[in-house]
């Protein structure tokens, strides 16, 4: 091979080389012949030699996040853990993408709050829409605006979900926020962190008003009738608006609630 | 039929790699002149190919067709960026500007490559089909049934057109002489 040939396979192996790291064995499979994965892995790695090392060389440890284009010109960005949001963000940058992934953090302060479908994004909160990864297309992202990726802890993970495309610079952070439905909560104020009238265990437990931050409940999120929890649609209509929380009574430690009916 | 085992993911893929990165570098190196752009896109091609690579299916065409497809999608997009006037190439962050020799290296390729551009400059008036199915399996060496896999079109019609493309070209060429 030539030099540059040389030159650009070292690059790919120090940048991407997690990317072609083999994928963990699934759980269930490992108890199962415990020893002999061991003992087969430890040979194996011994015969694997310089490629291995590569490898490991390259990301230390199990990659961090994965940002992988498509031949149609779209990305995923998947995190699977927090330390890869630099990372993935100097990938993205390398790749020529116009977007950053933005860490949902409690105390934050930032310019915007997250629009309707970043709802979940509350700590320890709703757990029925959680994405690890996301698949965004670059080429739908306006002139000069980047797009914003919210990315926080969930159930142990890193959920990820497409925010919005900002002009200028994008946020350090995104606060994890209060959220109401106006349209739908006229002349109710609810009771803070308990269930509305359309309770749901999923929702409830998201939303009680213990983890210090304002909840959702009620039949303003969810179809009539239903006890179901209520999907991303349910949102479309529902304009996020930060402010405090004077509503209702308080709830759970200090924190308010919006039910509608 | 998938790839085979995941284990080995690094090394199949460099073996890919080695394989058909010089038939990449001049795939390129005969449609632009600049070493620093043949450089770019070459690296783009090959980091977006590792990056798809667990999708790879060894059953739905040979590598060397996949690799192609990839990079026709990759000077498209240098093209279409380059008509918008926006940065036509995206750079592999590590690779930066090439040193001297890698540049002479590259000039010396595109340099070699000088007839393919020829030809593909009197291609420019075919359709596009038929000028991908001239390029691919005239310049580039690919089987007909490699290019129709990269160009993604049935065998039966890129024959078709590989054939109309080039009765066109040698009437073109008769009606010089």
């Amino acid at each position: 091979m030539s030099k540059f040939e040389d030159h650009l396979w070292r690059e790919v192996v120090r940048q991407h080389g997690p990317d072609l790291e083999p994928a963990p064995p699934p759980r269930a499979k490992r108890w199962r012949a415990r020893p002999r994965v061991l003992a087969g892995t430890t040979l194996g790695l011994a015969g694997m030699g310089a490629v291995v090392a590569l490898v490991l060389g390259a990301a230390g440890s199990s990659p961090a996040f994965a940002v992988t284009p498509h031949q149609d010109g779209t990305v995923t960005v998947k995190i699977l853990r927090s330390e890869g949001i630099a990372p993935a963000n100097a990938r993205l940058t390398a790749l020529g993408v116009r977007a950053r992934v933005v860490q949902v953090a409690t105390g934050c302060v930032a310019p915007y709050a997250l629009t309707p479908r970043s709802i979940a994004a509350k700590p320890g909160g709703i757990k029925w829409w959680v994405h690890v990864q996301t698949r965004i297309n670059p080429g739908k992202i306006p002139a000069g605006r980047t797009l914003v990726i919210a990315a926080w802890r969930a159930g142990g993970r890193v959920a990820v979900v497409v925010d919005r495309a900002v002009a200028g610079a994008p946020p350090v952070c995104l606060p994890p926020i209060p959220l109401t439905c106006p349209s739908r909560v006229a002349g109710n104020s609810g009771n803070s962190g308990s269930s509305g009238s359309a309770p749901s265990p999923t929702v409830t437990s998201g939303n009680s008003g213990n983890s210090g931050n304002s909840g959702n409940s009620g039949s303003g999120l969810r179809p009539a009738g239903s006890n179901r929890a209520p999907t991303p649609a349910h949102f479309k209509s529902c304009q996020v608006v930060q402010r405090p929380p004077t509503s209702g009574n308080s709830g759970n430690s200090g924190n308010s609630g919006n039910s509608g009916s | 039929m998938r790839r085979g085992s995941s284990g080995s993911a690094l090394a199949e893929f460099e073996q890919i790699y080695r394989s058909n990165v010089g038939a990449m570098t001049a795939y390129f190196a005969r449609r632009c002149a600049d070493p620093q752009t043949v450089a770019d896109l070459t690296s783009e091609t090959i980091v977006r190919a590792a990056g798809a690579f667990g999708s790879f299916d060894p059953g739905r065409g040979t590598a060397r067709a996949w690799l192609f497809g990839i990079a026709a999608h990759v000077y498209a997009q240098y093209c279409a960026r380059a008509a918008n006037g926006r940065d036509a190439a995206v750079r592999l962050a590590g690779l930066g500007e090439l040193p001297v020799d890698e540049i002479d290296e590259l000039a010396d390729k595109i340099d070699a490559e000088r007839a393919g551009r020829e030809l593909i400059e009197r291609c420019s008036q075919l359709p596009a089909l038929e000028r991908g199915a001239v390029e691919l399996v005239d310049l580039d060496g690919l089987t007909p049934k490699e290019a129709a896999v990269a160009l993604g079109v049935p065998r039966g019609v890129l024959r078709m057109r590989l054939s109309r493309a080039r009765a066109r070209l040698r009437k073109e060429h008769h009606s010089h002489e």
